[in-house]
């Protein structure tokens, strides 16, 4: 386990499926992590399936946060698209559970630091919703900048919506 | 998961099936759809499975409580065109008559215009089910046509009618509540 003073992180497994399946149907758990590619209701078997399907993709690593005090999973961390060519992958999140700021951003720099020491990327990137104020604070809090908006990329409460991409290179990132 | 006022919308999976075939089998429910009995356990099961394969959206409807009592899903995607065609089926007989349809399709058209952007959401259903009909143009749909002789059952020549509702017919019932 990757620890700092109040959350972990440990790679998915196929364990977590009850966190992740009751995680991927609510509405708003998906809907904050500004992602399109979650479908809007899952079966335990459809659950069981994605882990699998993950855990067998060279290019990417997911990383399960855990709230060290309650000793319980609270949100998943995607690095995809891993590139070995340009050492970049893509982070998102996945809350799960509500967590306070601190530990939000504790496993954001926990996590990038894995990218960076242990994988030894050189970049990571993002794109969230533009309307997602609070996740895009948190990708900033950590040191993440802005590279451009995504002009209606994506559709979403009756309306076409921008998203903004945003970057952190490992000599900006923060000391775990 | 997606929320209505009366239902839930859950995946359809494999922990349902004895309310499936139960539903599947009875001629009652099965009366007006294009189902024909009977279903075994493993038939039921064989579905679940192929919805999962095909990534098809299908949902069990749970009423707040819980209670499984119908499925409803997008037979047909159409993203080019942005279209898709829905279908529902109220297993449980007690619930008919009592808005939980009304809002399951509520719950769906809200998820295809407001999430995905759909353009244009059908169905076709009996021309003699006078009471889906009513039901579904409480939900916003119009009868657009009549299809002759579109298929049999029980030996029965079935005229179906072809129900559609548009993003701006959807907009229309159902205004944006505002924000960028």
């Amino acid at each position: 386990m990757l620890g700092g003073e109040s959350v972990g992180l440990v790679p998915l497994q196929t364990t977590d499926e009850l966190a992740l399946y009751k995680w991927l149907n609510d509405p708003r758990v998906r809907k904050a992590s500004g992602r399109q590619i979650w479908k809007p209701a899952y079966s335990l078997e459809q659950v069981q399936d994605l882990i699998r399907e993950r855990l067998a993709q060279p290019s990417r690593f997911d990383l399960v946060i855990v709230d060290l005090h309650a000793e319980r999973p609270v949100g998943l961390i995607e690095l995809a698209h891993i590139q070995p060519m340009s050492d970049s992958a893509q982070m998102t999140l996945l809350w799960g559970e509500k967590v306070d700021d601190d530990m939000a951003t504790e496993a954001l720099i926990l996590a990038a630091g894995y990218a960076f020491n242990s994988q030894g990327l050189h970049r990571l990137w993002t794109r969230v919703p533009v309307k997602e104020e609070g996740v895009l604070a948190l990708f900033r809090k950590v040191g993440f900048k802005k590279e451009g908006v995504l002009r209606e990329d994506h559709f979403g409460d009756g309306r076409w919506q921008d998203s903004m991409l945003l970057s952190l290179l490992s000599a900006e990132a923060r000391p775990c | 998961m997606l929320s209505g006022e009366k239902v839930d919308l859950v995946a359809a999976e494999r922990a349902y099936v004895l309310m499936y075939v139960k539903w599947i089998n009875d001629p009652e429910v099965t009366q007006w759809l294009k189902a024909d009995p009977p279903f075994s356990v493993e038939m039921e099961h064989g579905w679940v499975d192929r919805l999962r394969r095909e990534g098809k959206t299908t949902f069990t409807i749970l009423t707040k409580e819980g209670r499984p009592i119908g499925n409803i899903g997008m037979e047909e995607v159409v993203w080019r065109y942005r279209r898709a065609t829905i279908g529902i089926m109220i297993g449980e007989k007690d619930h008919w008559g009592k808005g939980y349809g009304s809002d399951a399709i509520t719950t769906l058209l809200r998820y295809c215009f407001e999430e995905l952007g759909m353009r244009r959401v059908d169905l076709i259903t009996d021309s003699e089910n006078h009471r889906a009909q009513r039901a579904y143009k409480k939900c916003g749909f119009r009868v657009e046509g009549l299809m002759k002789q579109y298929r049999t059952k029980n030996g029965r020549i079935i005229d179906d009618v072809m129900m559609a509702i548009l993003a701006t017919d959807w907009f229309a019932l159902h205004p944006p509540s505002g924000g960028a």
